[in-house]
């Protein structure tokens, strides 16, 4: 009974310690502003340079927009010249934001946060907003991806039943549930120990730290960088408990390291750069548990 | 055996050949290390290097502070110079740094795990291969070939004879690593690299503890004693302003000080986005923001090493413990390497590399860290690859696996490598290589300053914001020498060339405050602060710009400030023509003032009160004859300003932010001798270097 009440508290201790992690951890939203996917902007995939800009009309649906989150392109390369954003509403003549960007730090494949004063009445109103290069040319300039969730408005407090909007646009999008799933995996790794048989565990524990691995590289939400610190920790605390042998987790490694290349080819650097990371913590974690290993 | 010495022998021997036979004819100069000691060494000797007070700088002013400490290897490249007066002595050291850094580096690994057989020797040979051709070494140190390109050579070196003694338990090895490194690293100029390599390599000096214990300890000390002993000649002028507590300003100080660590907290943040983290895996680097595409599929080739790395990890648990326990040190190394190269693994990774900065003393050296840790990098990698053929080969993988992995491997170093092997210049429009000789007139400018009886220092127009001059080729017409200037080491005459060279010791933001003046054109305030560091003489250098460079040496719009009527302000009377690339002038003299000279202060503006005589010996004395005074004043010597110039009027105070000022009573006549007495410990501090040297020279042969 005294080791039920002890494991149960670590669970959830567990539990409480993932959640904490996860809603410091996410940046694209905070805990203070809820986020919504635009699934209908279509740009076309070419640098935005002067004479070429990008356009886009949304809807919003909440009160307070405060940000439209577009998935940046960089084409692997430091772009040093400028953009201008700009945003009015549909009928209007006179643009209502006009900021302009230096380009030199913007990251390939994540949502920007194109910032504005909070529109109160923004609820139903049809916005129209504007992508245009001041001085980038074809090989120094960047694009929109189109695409899956490749335009977010971002809408903050005050706003009527903030916690039940914030709720629903978590739950019902599956990148923020990809996302959540990770931290809850320490816990589930826990309880699973003691449910299932042996090899069983073995099974499943590696296919959880793949999981968590493959996550944080696949799915292109903005993380804390130190969130590669946890599945680091997740993952040897997942190979501690399993008793995963040292060759498997090489073996994990080289798995990843593979999908390097194939990343790079096909232009995705968010993940190739997170699983370069990864590969980083493998090698660690390897050496730890051959060390671990030699002690036996 | 024979066959594997013979191998080792062509390997070493191409090495040396590959910079004098592929890299051209030209010599590779300028920049912040000038690389003029592979032209001009005897000049270096003889003009530069053994000054303390003044002459110590190129194109500045230094202050109290040794330079002495890269006479060891310019001593070496003149031998090599006289020795073998035909070859290109720049190419001739790159061939045997390449050379014998492979060949220390091959020895190291052979010795860390002393076993024979064609595995240990082919898995040697390949790390040592890497080593020497990877990238973070010929991107960092083959880029700005400053002198701790040595190093490439003197860390496997110095690391071989101390393993070699721990093990044989023989401090002959010892001594053998100490005065390796103290001969050929340059010491004090490249401790961050030297440090930064250490600091990489902290587990293996971890595991050489926990093997050897005490005798680590042991061997530790007397290899920092005679590092200290055998340096004495440039490290008692470090520990005099320490052991009489001056608070000198010096370049140690300054790396120390909280305002140059806040610098550095600014540039890491920046430096973070230099290199991602696919950089580190995939083997490459980059080095500038010039640099703006990222890692392409074909550079992804790099990753093969980190594979091996991997895969040997799989089979670790079937090797012996001794060969597991290297690969395990040696990878930890390479961990190490990883996360300090660019911090780019986390917040965490920037974190603690901005919590050294902070907190450990002196860790702010490492600022430009893709640079610092290269070396370590290269090193780290090529010994985690040998520990990972080694552990392949023991595990008894398939024979085809294991000579498929070494044969990719040595492809892609040499594929890697390739533009490093086989250079291409682009030498159309400009260049910064040159032919062995500066233009005529310069050298002519240099030699009839080297002849004029002054210790007036001279001044060049216009100055650049680096401190650089600009000088042609003698026969080549787009090449330049572009860097610091060398005035002092041809002529032995001080000079300043630039924006840094307007600092002093004494005022260290006098350059920025110059900078303000020269923006409100106030050139009757700027003209008075220039001769007031004893400059006297001005060099016109009528040559335009090179274009390439005009942006890095116009920096802050520094050289455009330099007006024509900044110049009418700043000229005295023309000496003479050098041809049509150089003039030479005094300075102003409405402004002009002798380098000792009597005044009514030394906190104003500098007024000569009273005129003396005065004579500078070869040890740098000034003998002062004084005429009676007729009030109390102030006697200025316009030198560097330190508490150490000594004379019988007593303690010296500043002058000017740059001189030096004794109280005079009135009524006072007489002659005075003005001395900087650490000048005194010059000679001896070198006779005991080289004696102590040779002496453990002598031990070690024996």
């Amino acid at each position: 009974m005294k080791n039920f009440i002890i494991r149960c508290f670590i669970f959830i201790m567990l539990i409480v310690l993932g959640l904490g992690l996860a809603l410091t951890g996410q940046q694209d939203s905070n805990l203070g502003s809820i986020l919504m996917y635009q699934e209908d902007g279509s740009f076309f995939p070419e640098p935005i340079i002067p004479g070429k800009s990008q356009k886009g009309i949304f809807t919003a649906t909440e009160n307070n927009l405060a940000i439209v989150r577009l998935r940046i392109q960089t084409y692997n390369r430091i772009n040093n010249s400028h953009i201008i954003f700009r945003l009015r509403e549909v009928g209007q003549k006179d643009w209502s934001v006009t900021n302009t960007y230096a380009l030199d730090r913007f990251s390939d494949g994540l949502l920007y946060p194109f910032g504005f004063a909070p529109i109160d009445d923004s609820s139903g109103k049809v916005f129209e907003f504007e992508l245009l290069s001041v001085d980038g040319s074809m090989d120094n300039a960047i694009g929109i991806y189109s695409g899956y969730h490749n335009m977010a408005l971002q809408y903050v407090q005050p706003m009527s039943h903030f916690a039940i909007k914030k709720f629903r646009s978590v739950v019902s999008d599956p990148y923020s549930l990809l996302y959540l799933s990770i931290f809850f995996q320490p816990a589930f790794i826990f309880v699973l120990k003691f449910l299932l048989a042996k090899q069983m565990f073995l099974r499943v524990a590696f296919i959880l730290a793949g999981y968590i691995g493959m996550v944080y590289v696949y799915v292109p939400v903005a993380f804390h960088s130190n969130i590669a610190l946890f599945i680091a920790a997740a993952t040897l605390y997942t190979y501690l408990l399993s008793g995963i042998q040292v060759p498997t987790i090489f073996r994990v490694g080289i798995a990843g390291l593979i999908q390097i290349p194939l990343l790079v080819g096909f232009g995705n650097m968010l993940a190739a750069n997170r699983m370069a990371t990864l590969v980083f913590f493998s090698l660690l974690t390897g050496v730890i548990m051959a060390i671990r290993e030699s002690k036996k | 055996m024979r066959w594997q010495r013979l191998v080792l022998s062509c390997i070493a021997l191409i090495l040396f050949v590959i910079p004098m036979g592929l890299w051209g004819s030209l010599y590779i100069v300028g920049g912040d290390d000038a690389r003029l000691y592979y032209l001009f060494p005897k000049e270096y000797l003889y003009s530069y290097l053994f000054n303390i007070i003044s002459g110590n700088s190129l194109g500045t002013n230094l202050g109290y502070w040794p330079v002495s400490y890269a006479s060891p290897v310019v001593l070496f490249i003149f031998l090599v110079k006289t020795l073998l007066p035909w070859l290109h002595t720049q190419f001739f050291i790159y061939g045997l740094i390449l050379s014998t850094g492979f060949v220390f580096f091959y020895a190291f690994v052979r010795d860390v795990l002393p076993k024979k057989g064609n595995l240990y020797f082919w898995s040697a040979i390949i790390a040592s291969l890497y080593y020497i051709f990877s990238i973070y070494v010929n991107k960092t140190f083959f880029q700005h070939q400053q002198l701790s390109l040595f190093l490439i050579a003197v860390v496997p070196g110095m690391l071989f004879f101390f393993q070699r003694g721990l093990r044989g338990k023989n401090y002959k090895y010892i001594v053998c690593a100490a005065l390796f490194y103290s001969w050929f690293s340059s010491t004090f100029l490249s401790i961050p690299w030297f440090l930064a390599t250490l600091l990489t390599l902290l587990p293996l000096i971890i595991y050489f503890l926990w093997i050897y214990g005490l005798r680590l300890c042991k061997s530790l000390i007397m290899f920092v004693g005679i590092i200290f002993f055998t340096n004495i000649y440039w490290t008692i002028h470090i520990m005099v302003p320490l052991l009489f507590k001056t608070g000198e300003a010096t370049i140690g100080s300054n790396f120390a000080s909280e305002a140059f660590a806040q610098q550095n907290a600014d540039l890491f943040d920046a430096l973070v986005y230099l290199n991602t983290p696919i950089r580190q895996i995939t083997n490459t680097l980059r080095t500038g923001w010039d640099i703006r595409q990222g890692v392409g599929i074909g550079q992804t080739i790099g990753l093969v090493y980190v594979l091996v790395i991997f895969w040997a990890g799989t089979f670790v648990h079937k090797v012996k413990k001794d060969t597991r326990t290297l690969f395990v040190t040696s990878v930890f190394c390479l961990l190490m390497a990883m996360i300090f190269i660019t911090p780019n693994f986390g917040q965490w990774n920037s974190a603690l590399f901005q919590f050294l900065n902070d907190h450990v003393p002196l860790f702010s050296m490492f600022r430009n860290m893709y640079d610092k840790f290269a070396l370590g990098m290269a090193f780290a990698y090529g010994f985690a690859l040998y520990s990972s053929l080694i552990v392949l080969g023991e595990a008894h993988i398939r024979r085809v696996w294991q000579y498929g992995a070494s044969a990719v491997l040595i492809v892609v170093i040499l594929l890697q490598a390739m533009p490093f092997i086989w250079p291409s210049y682009d030498d159309d429009t400009y260049s910064v290589r040159i032919n062995g000789a500066l233009n005529a007139e310069y050298m002519e400018l240099t030699s009839y300053i080297r002849d004029m009886d002054t210790t007036g220092r001279f001044l060049w127009y216009p100055m650049t914001f680096p401190g650089y001059v600009f000088l042609r080729d003698q026969k080549l017409q787009h090449h330049y020498y572009i860097g610091l200037s060398p005035l002092q080491i041809l002529s032995g005459k001080a000079d300043t060339a630039g924006f840094y060279g307007m600092s002093t010791p004494a005022k260290t933001d006098l350059n920025w405050i110059t900078l303000a003046l020269f923006r409100e054109r106030l050139y009757e305030v700027i003209v008075p602060i220039l001769t007031q560091q004893n400059i006297q003489y001005v060099i016109i250098n009528n040559e335009p710009f090179p274009d390439k460079e005009k942006s890095g040496l116009e920096g802050f719009d520094f050289v455009s400030l330099q007006t024509p009527e900044f110049k009418k302000e700043l000229l005295g009377e023309k000496i003479r023509d050098f041809g049509k690339r150089y003039s030479l002038y005094t300075i102003n003299p409405d402004f002009a003032l002798p380098t000792v000279f009597l005044s009514e202060n030394a906190t104003e503006s500098a007024r000569v009160a009273q005129k003396v005589k005065f004579q500078k010996f070869k040890d740098g004395r000034y003998e002062v004859e004084i005429e009676k005074t007729s009030k109390p004043m102030k006697l200025i010597l316009l030198e560097p300003t330190s508490r150490f110039w000594t004379s019988q009027l007593g303690q010296a105070s500043q002058a000017y932010n740059y001189g030096n000022a004794w109280d005079v009573p009135e009524g006072f006549e007489g002659t005075v001798i003005l001395e900087f007495w650490p000048n005194k410990l010059v000679v001896p501090s070198i006779i005991f270097s080289v004696l102590l040297s040779l002496v453990l020279l002598v031990y070690c042969l024996l």
